[in-house]
């Protein structure tokens, strides 16, 4: 379920993965692994901003400008949880079976790593917003950060 | 104000640190992670599955008439012996060694009245290296297999070894056409469904009288090199058992294998190995090895290219060389598949380590495939192995042995006495069953 939700969800951004040889490795390890750890740290951004920061302790880091900070952090995170899970299990696979690539092929490789990052850049900002409006009712100073609605 | 700047500083250079350090690009680093994992692998030999389970006896049958003497000369002191006693010693060894392992071993020589004499491992081995010193006459080749399979009847889980020279001489020489349904009957007396009869030629040479089996005048020999076989008889599981853990030095040698079944070797679709197109390895249904393909894409203009590799350790060596274009037969199914090549392990481009567990490689190109071949109904192709007719069986044998000196290593009628093998298992050729038939699962992703 999670499996085909991830591939769904970053191959109708990206495409197939290329080279095919790591197909599976994609969508078995990286896009259900990548897609969960950027939903917690997404969560985890937005709990960190709306209960820890504006809620357990008061400061004064509530504003919308804050808010947008904590979402460029999230999309920072996202980014580097996507190109390090990626990266790693691509090595690990082709370590594992032995599989020389070619120049070409690594330089598509690349490429879709590059992709993969930018793509999960967005899939970070998406879930920190998703997470805000989740989560903001459960916060004093910032319950209107970065908008009034639903309080 | 001024706490929270340097809250958001601090979190920045966090970040940054982290996005360097994660700046690697995976085909570059690999060079050296590489070696590492080679050496991690090369520990992880294979387990030598020791299933001791079903083989109970071993009962080695020696021939020891007047014909086998000439195998069994007595050495002078620093003669190497004949290639007949170093072989056949070494095997009676290496039987004996298996008495530790659970497996009880029977020692029995071949000779008249009875046909077969049980006799120990020490006085055997002895008769082999010193000579024989009583000769029977001569055994009838059909009582001995006939009394060889009594004694294996006997007690499930036994496997016979019979070293002669199987030649078959009849008392009446005008009856030598009944060869091939005396053998018939003779190993019709088990039940065919649990028998399986390998027999492995060997030459070795012979200093003494010889004796045609058409029955003409005897002929002496001074080193001649003549043929003798060892036959190893049993069910089917246990006689490939046998032949893998016993017979390793005849691996070489000339051989047949009657009514033989071998488990399906692991196979797979090798990643990343002479592979070309889009497409990725799927595991089978049950997980485990790729069995399958899946393709992104695939058509006449972008026709793909993938590699299956075996484990071929388990069967004959000779099976194992004829895999071949030629004898490899593949089953096409629904698709335009085709077999490009093959190779061995060993002579063929270096194998990554996707394909270590592999002997033997083959390259199959595809171009088409139904668009119906989905994840649920995936096209089968099926790669099965042919075994290879056993021509020297046709340069070993002659109609006429009364002139053995010059005709060199040939034995009586023994393309007849091979028939009669073949026949007593319903007429199966040597050429009978495949060595393995599996399928190969293809898919459009």
């Amino acid at each position: 379920m999670l499996q085909s939700f991830f591939t769904a969800l970053y191959q109708a951004l990206l495409g197939n993965p290329d080279p095919s040889s790591l197909i599976p490795v994609y969508r078995q390890s990286i896009f259900p692994g990548v897609g969960l750890t950027t939903f917690f740290v997404a969560l985890g951004m937005a709990l960190l901003f709306y209960v820890v920061l504006n809620r357990v302790v008061t400061t004064s880091f509530f504003k919308t400008q804050h808010w947008a900070i904590m979402l460029l952090l999230t999309a920072v995170l996202g980014a580097i949880v996507a190109w390090q899970q990626a990266a790693a299990a691509v090595e690990a696979q082709l370590a594992e079976t032995g599989e020389e690539l070619a120049v070409a092929q690594v330089s598509t490789l690349k490429r879709y790593l590059w992709g993969f990052t930018a793509t999960n850049t967005l899939v970070a900002v998406l879930f920190f917003i998703l997470c805000s409006f989740a989560v903001k009712s459960l916060s004093v100073s910032a319950r209107t950060t970065p908008v009034r609605w639903p309080n | 104000m001024a706490s929270t700047s340097k809250r958001h500083l601090s979190f920045w250079a966090c970040g940054l640190a982290l996005l360097l350090s994660a700046c690697d690009v995976p085909g570059e680093k690999r060079a050296a992670s590489k070696a590492a994992a080679t050496t991690a692998a090369t520990p992880k030999t294979e387990e030598t599955t020791n299933k001791t389970t079903g083989l109970r006896q071993l009962n080695v049958f020696v021939d020891i008439s007047g014909g086998m003497q000439g195998f069994v000369r007595a050495n002078r002191p620093g003669d190497p012996g004949s290639e007949f006693q170093r072989t056949v010693t070494a095997l009676l060894s290496d039987v004996q060694g298996r008495t530790t392992q659970g497996t009880t071993a029977g020692y029995y020589f071949v000779k008249e009245n009875p046909v077969v004499q049980p006799t120990s491992y020490a006085e055997l081995s002895q008769t082999i290296s010193r000579g024989i010193e009583n000769p029977a006459a001569g055994t009838e080749m059909p009582d001995m297999l006939r009394e060889v399979l009594k004694l294996q009847t006997q007690k499930p889980g036994t496997v016979s070894i019979i070293v002669s020279d199987f030649i078959y001489g009849p008392k009446d020489p005008t009856q030598t056409w009944r060869v091939r349904t005396d053998v018939k009957d003779a190993l019709s007396t088990a039940n065919p469904a649990e028998l399986a009869v390998s027999v492995f030629a060997n030459t070795s040479e012979f200093r003494g009288n010889f004796y045609p089996g058409n029955r003409t005048k005897r002929q002496t020999l001074t080193g001649t090199k003549l043929p003798y076989y060892v036959w190893v008889l049993g069910p089917a599981p246990l006689v490939a058992q046998v032949n893998q853990q016993l017979m390793g030095r005849l691996d070489q040698q000339p051989q047949v294998h009657f009514n033989a079944k071998y488990e399906a070797p692991t196979y797979g679709v090798v990643t990343g190995y002479q592979g070309k197109g889009e497409w990725y390895a799927e595991p089978g249904p049950q997980g485990g090895k790729a069995t399958g393909v899946s393709f992104t894409s695939l058509s006449a203009k972008e026709p793909a290219q993938f590699v299956v590799g075996f484990d071929l350790k388990h069967l004959p060596l000779a099976a194992q060389k004829s895999f071949s274009v030629s004898q490899l037969r593949l089953e096409p199914g629904n698709t335009d598949a085709k077999l490009v090549k093959t190779w061995a392990a060993a002579g063929g481009p270096p194998v990554p380590a996707a394909g270590r567990a592999y002997t033997h490689f083959t390259q199959i190109s595809v171009s088409k495939l139904p668009s119906t071949a989905s994840r649920q109904k995936p096209q089968t192709l099926r790669l099965a192995l042919a075994p290879t007719a056993p021509t020297w069986a046709s340069t070993y044998s002659t109609s006429n042995d009364s002139n053995i000196a010059g005709q060199g290593p040939k034995t009586f009628l023994l393309t007849e006495v091979l028939a009669g093998v073949a026949e007593s298992f319903g007429g199966q050729s040597a050429t009978g069953p495949v060595l393995f038939d599996v399928p190969v699962a293809l898919r459009r992703d």
